[in-house]
């Protein structure tokens, strides 16, 4: 058995993949970095000519879209289902309202102007699953950012677990399936978002683990107002919150995300509350004043190397 | 007689055609009578009055002294905060007490017991290593 690895930039961020297979990993790996070029050209909302916002051109109308779009626009309104909407597909106007219509790295460098945008109803989406078919709701622009770095995770992990044990790590979103011999689990650490230093290190086998923050895609528009990425459905505008980062883990990388996202918006109190009282899911909270608080069944995941 | 073998065809295909009338008129009325048995007995269950007992229902507690609270869930802390503001100090009583925490042990922010693997590679070139490596988990950069 060999371990191979790869790291490399895709949809806008560090991926790495590790694979522990008897077969030839290398190969199996670089096929694997060219699924995730297709994914990306398919759910990115940066690229005009994607089947995500060739839909979202299409709004009010049905469109046959491809399997792969079709399976991740399903798993996103089942997210925003079991997060009562907390986590939202339809706010791609929202996020052009704010500013962030461009990738972060352009972002960061321009200046933009925030305007109101009404927010609409998720539960607007229709799908006929026999023929792929969506139909969006007038005005209606979808964005997958929210749970589509974890659909990938979980989606190339799948395909590379019948090889071997696996770790995909997508710009934070990670999915492990098995783990490598003489382990009990893949290795991922959380760290501090302010300091970077090493809070917990865990151990992760057929799971997936994902964080939400607002402490990196952070900006000011015209009015010097400050941004975030992370909007509230709510209020239409970015969460207001005592949190710096959520960290959850569940089998579901697309769960994981939006549970993330869902224990965010609510803030410490309720959000933990929430998380705890939802099926297979674990999960830590850095607030804003370096408090960390976890569920209580977080705790078997912490590696016997950071816990004492 | 004129044609003996067409008159006893005749009384053949007269004695099937009867008997077969006979059976089907048999078997129908087989069917009405079941028909009408089963309707009598819907008809007997939709006319049958129902009376309720309004008689009070005496409901004994068992275990009057127990009491249901709604218990919180646990929550671990794993580091307290860095400005001394925790949660159990900057939240009045009322608003804490559904909310559970205990402390456990603070992880040693230690190094990792097995090195990281060294990994030279150029960007985008799949190598093999000796041991995994750790990943970060973090909000997307």
């Amino acid at each position: 058995m060999r371990l191979s690895y790869i790291a490399f930039r895709a949809m806008g961020c560090l991926a790495t993949l590790q694979l522990e297979t008897e077969t030839d990993g290398i190969e199996r790996l670089n096929e694997a970095v060219r699924q995730v070029e297709t994914i990306e050209a398919c759910l990115s909302r940066f690229r005009p000519n994607s089947d995500l916002m060739q839909l979202n051109a299409q709004a009010g109308t049905w469109v046959e879209v491809s399997p792969l779009l079709f399976e991740v626009i399903r798993a996103a309104k089942h997210a925003a289902l079991v997060t009562n909407g907390l986590y939202h597909p339809l706010l791609l106007n929202i996020m052009l309202g704010i500013g962030y219509d461009r990738t972060f790295e352009e972002l960061k460098s321009s200046a933009v102007v925030a305007s109101s945008t009404p927010m609409l109803d998720w539960h607007a989406i229709e799908l006929k699953a026999s023929r792929n078919a969506v139909r969006l709701p007038p005005n209606g622009g979808l964005d997958l950012g929210g749970i589509g770095k974890g659909w990938s995770a979980d989606y190339l992990a799948n395909q590379l677990s019948t090889d071997g044990a696996c770790l995909v790590n997508l710009g934070g979103d990670i999915a492990t399936r098995g783990a490598p011999q003489g382990y009990d689990g893949w290795p991922v650490i959380v760290n501090d978002p302010l300091d970077s230093s090493l809070i917990v290190s865990l151990k992760l086998s057929n799971l997936s683990i994902a964080t939400s923050g607002v402490d990196y895609r952070r900006w000011k528009d015209l009015n010097g107002t400050p941004q975030h990425h992370l909007i509230d459905p709510r209020t239409g505008k970015p969460a207001q919150t005592d949190l710096q980062t959520v960290t959850v883990i569940h089998p579901s990388g697309v769960l994981a995300e939006a549970f993330a996202k869902a224990v965010l918006i609510q803030g410490s109190q309720a959000g933990l509350t929430w998380l705890a009282q939802q099926w297979d899911s674990a999960g830590m909270v850095v607030k804003t004043n370096g408090e960390v608080i976890a569920t209580p069944n977080f705790t078997q995941y912490i590696s016997k190397e950071t816990s004492s | 007689m004129a044609n003996p073998d067409r008159a006893r065809k005749l009384l053949i295909r007269t004695a099937l055609a009867t008997s077969s009338t006979i059976a089907t008129l048999f078997g129908a009325q087989n069917l009405a009578l079941l028909d009408g048995t089963t309707f009598q007995q819907v008809e007997a269950v939709t006319t049958t009055t129902i009376t309720a007992d309004t008689t009070a229902l005496t409901i004994e507690q068992a275990e009057p002294s127990l009491v249901i609270q709604k218990t919180a869930p646990n929550f671990v802390i794993l580091r307290h905060a860095t400005n001394g503001t925790n949660s159990a100090n900057t939240q009045p009583p009322s608003q804490n007490q559904n909310v559970n925490t205990r402390n456990i042990q603070p992880p040693i922010p230690s190094q990792m017991a097995a090195p990281a693997p060294i990994i030279v590679q150029q960007a985008g070139q799949t190598v093999y290593v000796q041991q995994p490596a750790p990943q970060i988990t973090e909000s997307s950069k």
